[in-house]
């Protein structure tokens, strides 16, 4: 028996043909059961369905199946927005937006605040700047203050938009979030790309990812491998003497790698896992 | 095809935005790769009659400039953010049926698709040979494939003339004859590959 949209045909032969009816609901629940099908079957064909008495003509075939098609995608598309996974890295990607932004009109503020012999940011002196000694280069005029003051309200939305992501993560990240941070956990979500896929990951994994350039620079050209890659975002290991680091990220990996698998499967914090998780890294920070 | 002058145009009503000749939409080689290779060679007629399974869809330029030619086109793309806006284009077209799965797994839609007379394919992934053969299913005896190859997303390293003389070696046993036509000046380092009569 073949499965198709708008039906079952028993025999490819005589085409018998079993037809499905009801209401829209049930044309939505055989869209989603014939999406997930797994064995090859023959292509659909629409005098089957015209066979059938399902539909009379082929505008018809194509108008019930586009409207079928149209419907189910929605669904389909629905469910992924209603997933929090994916909207926690719709968030982090946007966190990490605005810093790269904000970096990069600090350091163009900058640029023009030095160009008009003013200190940057206002009120720092270094030494060799003086301020207010030329008359002709002290009037930035209202287009740097602009600048300046967009710089600003980007950087409290900035932190109000960090505590969002941060809350976020707790929800989506409960265990890795406690580990390492809201942020860092919901980077390494954004790299994986989404819950299952970072649940699968195996720690050495996690240990790098993100450190994409240097890890194919090592496997092509033989440099040394990197030793960590967003995990180095966690204050645990970047804090770490230099010589600790790359043993602090196995470490923190590894408890990471155990957080996310409890993150997926049981979706709450786990006391008991944390503590152990705490105690490891404890005890790989101070066995030198 | 139909052609103004040098320009290449769809017989579809141009929307809002869009530029159009004698009424008809303009279908533009540097966005389209599909336009392109109409422009440099000969790829197979667009006819009325046609159905046609496109291979991601992506945000339905091209899908979209299909449709006006052909009878029916079945828009294939795994991305959810590229699908909303081919959705609002489907809205506005009668003969685009939209589906949101992987097309390295076409027996997920074998139960929609029926047989068509074009398989057209422009995906950024490694096994795009792969995936044509494994959709060649749907495609009628004696039909036609085009592939467009992303030569850099199956390896950046070696070089796309090899990349794509091993592509047109694993295609050719299925097709009476594979020609390919390189994209440039359009569209840097992309092949059409055209595998013409299906065995």
């Amino acid at each position: 028996m073949y499965r198709y949209w708008f039906g079952d045909i028993e025999d490819r032969e005589s085409r018998s043909c079993v037809r499905l009816s009801g209401g829209e609901t049930v044309w939505i629940t055989r869209f989603f059961q014939v999406i997930s099908n797994t064995i090859p079957i023959p292509p659909a064909e629409w005098e089957d369905a015209a066979q059938a008495g399902i539909v009379r003509t082929r505008e018809e075939y194509l108008h019930y199946l586009r409207k079928i098609c149209i419907c189910g995608t929605q669904a389909q598309l629905a469910e992924r927005t209603q997933r929090s996974d994916l909207v926690l890295i719709e968030m982090v990607r946007g966190l990490d937006e605005i810093d790269r932004v904000l970096n990069r009109l600090q350091e163009r503020a900058h640029d023009w605040s030095l160009s008009l012999n003013l200190h940057y940011p206002p009120g720092t002196a270094p030494g060799w700047v003086q301020d207010g000694t030329n008359a002709a280069f002290t009037r930035p005029g209202k287009a740097l203050e602009i600048l300046q003051n967009e710089i600003q309200r980007l950087q409290e939305a900035r932190r109000s938009f960090a505590k969002e992501v941060r809350a976020m993560a707790e929800q989506v990240l409960p265990n890795s979030s406690v580990l390492v941070g809201g942020l860092v956990a919901a980077r390494l979500l954004s790299e994986a790309g989404d819950l299952p896929a970072l649940a699968r990951m195996p720690a050495s994994t996690l240990q790098v990812i993100g450190a994409r350039k240097a890890l194919f620079s090592h496997l092509q050209t033989g440099t040394s491998s990197p030793r960590h890659g967003i995990i180095f975002q966690d204050k645990k290991i970047h804090n770490a003497p230099r010589r600790q680091r790359g043993k602090m990220a196995r470490t923190v990996a590894c408890a990471v790698a155990r957080a996310v698998k409890l993150d997926f499967f049981r979706g709450e914090m786990v006391p008991e896992f944390l503590s152990d998780a705490r105690a490891r890294i404890a005890k790989a920070r101070g066995g030198k | 095809m139909i052609w103004a002058g040098e320009i290449l145009v769809s017989p579809g009503k141009p929307a809002a935005g869009e530029r159009a000749v004698n009424g008809c939409r303009v279908w533009d080689p540097s966005r389209s790769k599909l336009a392109a290779l109409y422009h440099l060679g000969d790829g197979p007629d667009l006819i009325a009659t046609m159905r046609v399974l496109y291979l991601g869809a992506s945000y339905g330029t091209t899908v979209s400039h299909v449709a006006d030619y052909v009878e029916v086109v079945y828009a294939v793309d795994s991305a959810s953010r590229p699908m909303q806006d081919l959705l609002r284009l489907c809205s506005h077209r009668k003969n685009i049926i939209p589906l949101l799965a992987d097309a390295a797994h076409p027996e997920r839609y074998m139960a929609l698709v029926e047989k068509v007379d074009l398989v057209y394919q422009d995906i950024a992934q490694r096994d795009q040979a792969g995936i044509a053969i494994k959709n060649l299913h749907f495609l009628r005896p004696g039909c036609s494939c085009i592939l467009m190859l992303k030569t850099r997303s199956i390896d950046v390293k070696r070089p796309p003339a090899e990349i794509c003389a091993e592509t047109v070696q694993w295609l050719s046993p299925f097709f009476r004859s594979v020609a390919t036509t390189w994209l440039l000046p359009y569209h840097q380092d992309h092949a059409a590959i055209v595998c013409e009569g299906l065995i």
